[in-house]
């Protein structure tokens, strides 16, 4: 059955998981997903013990979670989205602190509205260390649509279906991302 | 122009064990419902079906 499921397609894979409830398969769908879920519940925690945690409940729920992929989309496109939720909501389940943070700085930024919009180039030249800590105060969803746009490259048409917004909102979500961290990096 | 967004990335490779406890829960899970399946929806509606042809 394993060697059927290396050569189908991921949603294919996911039908015959969600018809069979099969673990045997649901190793075959982890081994091509775990790095990029990895990678994203890396970004999402403060160490790799937390990722690896982070990451086994994402998979437990996955299994659990993979009947409402219904095949609208492609199911990395869904796995990106589910897996970003998560992160998002186990980062503000787990930090009211940081959101009260969050919210006085987004109190400052709407006083300062009218800033200039800030260039890619100018956000691709800040040092990492000092991005990753200026990403850990801002709000999880601002931190999502960055990671999407430059971590992973993601196109605007892309992160819309991902989000299941409008083009014009990505874009604002954005522009408005960039501006509070860039705002958070030059403060810290 | 490097981006600070791809140096964030992890370096290091997941370890196997968490792939271990993934399956072993997906598998609780599997059985769990296949149990509440047979006990909730198949020895019922045997039941009935076994009392209905009897009669």
């Amino acid at each position: 059955m394993n060697t059927i499921a290396v050569k189908i397609t991921d949603e294919d894979l996911v039908f015959e998981i969600v018809r069979t409830n099969s673990a045997e398969l649901f190793a075959t769908l982890y081994d091509r997903f775990s790095t990029v879920v990895y990678r994203k519940c890396y970004s999402f925690s403060k160490n790799k013990e937390e990722a690896e945690d982070l990451m086994h409940d994402v998979f437990v729920r996955l299994f659990v979670k993979l009947k409402t992929f219904k095949g609208t989309s492609k199911f990395s496109t869904w796995l990106y989205s589910f897996t970003y939720n998560f992160c998002v909501n186990y980062v503000q389940r787990n930090s009211y602190k940081k959101k009260e943070k969050v919210t006085i700085v987004t109190d400052c930024m709407k006083e300062n509205d009218a800033t200039a919009e800030v260039e890619d180039a100018d956000l691709l030249e800040l040092k990492s260390a000092k991005l990753a800590k200026a990403l850990t105060l801002i709000d999880p969803s601002d931190k999502m649509i960055l990671l999407m746009k430059y971590q992973d490259d993601m196109s605007i048409k892309e992160i819309k279906e991902v989000l299941n917004i409008g083009e014009s909102a990505v874009k604002m979500r954005v522009k408005r991302a960039k501006e509070k961290v860039v705002k958070l990096y030059e403060a810290l | 122009m490097s981006n600070p967004f791809k140096k964030m990335l992890p370096k290091e490779k997941v370890s196997p064990v968490v792939k271990q406890k993934v399956l072993v829960d997906a598998t609780m899970i599997k059985q769990t419902l296949d149990i509440a399946n047979l006990y909730v929806l198949k020895y019922p509606k045997t039941l009935t079906n076994f009392f209905i042809n009897l009669k």
